[in-house]
């Protein structure tokens, strides 16, 4: 896959199957902030050469228990770029640095009132402290791992969010990236801008101007068919 | 700039006719488009077209008028999916007869997009509906590929086909499946059939605007079904299909609810279409959401 935009800032956006994947992408592209889905299996490698300015996990059906649970290479948390985990990617964040992560009594589907516990939090930055937001979990993360705290919490789920600020590591057990979040915008909003430190620098003018050059590029350098027909 | 040369199929919906606009702008006359008319195109619509992207911004274009060739391919067939995959297949086969005509072509572009990319197959997602945009053109020819839009979602790429100074009116209408009216003809797709689709849409289109109300719904459409039911017209009995009406308001797509549209515009909108569309008796409005229903019948 083509990466552009080689000189803005970026979100990557990890996809564990959630069927809201999309929908995080387009709301960081509408702050003007550019981003891409990719998989959940994207190397290391991938990963440092695409340089994003922040990582986000997506949801996902999984149990993070299930023997197919799709994973991550923990040495993603090693990079030093600030990671926010949705949903399943939180449950995922939580296991695998050593918090504890069981299985609900009653799935939680549908809106939750959730009270913010750390109003210094940059991700609740200028937010209320009682907001409404969007649950769709089984499993919930019970013991938080260590160097986090609780961010916030709700009735049903007493880690609705948590956060280990030095390593800039965030997590929410709801979904931000759907409207029914009310202030979910605000809260993915916090995280690239506040958290990440990413610009707002993706205009479609410049998405012209890339993407011309990229052509011209590719079409200029192109040997013919004939010739390599001939060639060969 | 150099003297290769670049082809691009376009469909008459907005993905192409961007594409094609980018195109024009990077490569200039080295671009050729092939338009590949299937006949399942909207009412005007292939002229729309034609004249923003030919007339509009100079684009050499090729037109190809295939409408017999689907037709004959479609004959028979009823099954969604098997439609969809002939008419992808037919729209290959057209192009490629044409591409060929034009020999020494050495790069092919498609407006791919991001959502296609993305629904075409990751390690996570099953795939819903296959896109004819995705795949199969290069291997078969051996051009090498440029797909310009394949980092953008739909609306974005719309907001692009803007500011390259295509109309407005092209660019932000109503979203449009690839297999056009084929899939908008419940069953087998005949002539007939899609003429009474093709022209009660034109009426739904028309009554939508001038209620003012293209804004406030997202998408809305009718759908042809394979049901006829018995009426009176006149003095007589007449035994005629049924007209499903489709009209949802949503925000992105990816749920919607069914438009709460004026009584009075649904009773013009009636009362038009079986006077003007032959072969039609009765109406019907599709009152579900999706989920659990699509916004297509197909």
């Amino acid at each position: 896959m083509t990466t552009q935009a080689v000189d803005v800032d970026k979100i990557l956006v990890l996809d564990f199957g959630s069927q809201y994947n999309q929908l995080i992408t387009r709301r960081i592209r509408e702050l003007g902030i550019y981003s891409e889905l990719r998989s959940h299996q994207m190397s290391i490698a991938e990963i440092k050469a695409f340089n994003p300015k922040g990582i986000i996990f997506s949801g996902g059906p999984n149990s993070v228990y299930a023997t197919d649970a799709f994973k991550v290479d923990p040495a993603i948390f090693k990079l030093g770029i600030p990671i926010l985990g949705i949903c399943y990617g939180m449950q995922l964040m939580a296991n695998e640095l050593g918090g504890t992560v069981s299985a609900a009594d009653d799935s939680e589907y549908g809106r939750a009132a959730i009270t913010v516990t750390d109003e210094q939090s940059l991700l609740f930055q200028d937010l209320p402290t009682t907001q409404t937001v969007w649950m769709s979990h089984g499993d919930k993360v019970t013991t938080v791992p260590t160097g986090f705290k609780v961010i916030a919490t709700s009735e049903n789920c007493p880690v609705a969010a948590m956060a280990d600020e030095a390593r800039q590591f965030y997590a929410l057990q709801f979904h931000p990236e759907v409207r029914h979040s009310e202030f979910g915008n605000q809260m993915l909003a916090n995280f690239a801008k506040q958290v990440c430190g990413a610009q707002a620098n993706w205009t479609m003018a410049d998405f012209i101007e890339r993407q011309v050059a990229e052509i011209r590029e590719q079409v200029g350098d192109k040997k013919s068919n004939s010739w390599d027909f001939r060639r060969g | 700039m150099g003297t290769k040369k670049v082809i691009l199929g376009i469909s008459g919906g907005v993905d192409s006719s961007v594409t094609a606009a980018l195109l024009q702008r990077a490569v200039g006359d080295q671009l050729t488009a092939i338009f590949v008319d299937h006949g399942l195109l909207r009412k005007n619509e292939a002229d729309q077209v034609m004249a923003a992207l030919a007339d509009g911004l100079g684009i050499k274009i090729v037109k190809v008028d295939a409408s017999e060739r689907f037709l004959t391919a479609l004959q028979g067939v009823a099954e969604p999916e098997q439609k969809r995959k002939i008419i992808g297949r037919e729209f290959v086969a057209v192009f490629n007869d044409e591409a060929r005509k034009l020999k020494d072509a050495d790069f092919l572009a498609q407006g791919t997009l991001y959502t296609d990319v993305i629904e075409s197959g990751t390690d996570t997602a099953q795939t819903i509906k296959s896109h004819h945009n995705v795949g199969g053109l290069p291997k078969e020819l051996g051009f090498e590929l440029i797909e310009p839009l394949r980092t953008l979602f739909k609306d974005e790429a719309r907001a692009l086909g803007e500011q390259l100074g295509l109309p407005h009116d092209l660019v932000w209408r109503q979203p449009f499946p690839g297999p056009g009216l084929g899939i908008r003809v419940l069953g087998e797709v005949t002539p007939e059939k899609l003429a009474i689709v093709r022209e009660s849409d034109a009426i739904l289109r028309e009554e939508i605007k001038k209620a003012g109300l293209t804004k406030d719904v997202w998408q809305y459409f009718t759908v042809l079904t394979n049901m006829k039911s018995v009426g009176v017209m006149g003095d007589g009995r007449t035994y005629d299909y049924a007209v499903g009406i489709r009209a949802v308001t949503s925000i992105d797509g990816m749920t919607a609810d069914f438009a709460k549209l004026p009584w009075e515009v649904l009773q013009t909108v009636s009362t038009r279409i079986v006077n003007e569309v032959d072969h039609v008796n009765r109406i019907l409005y599709d009152v579900t959401s999706k989920p659990p229903s699509t916004i297509e019948w197909e």
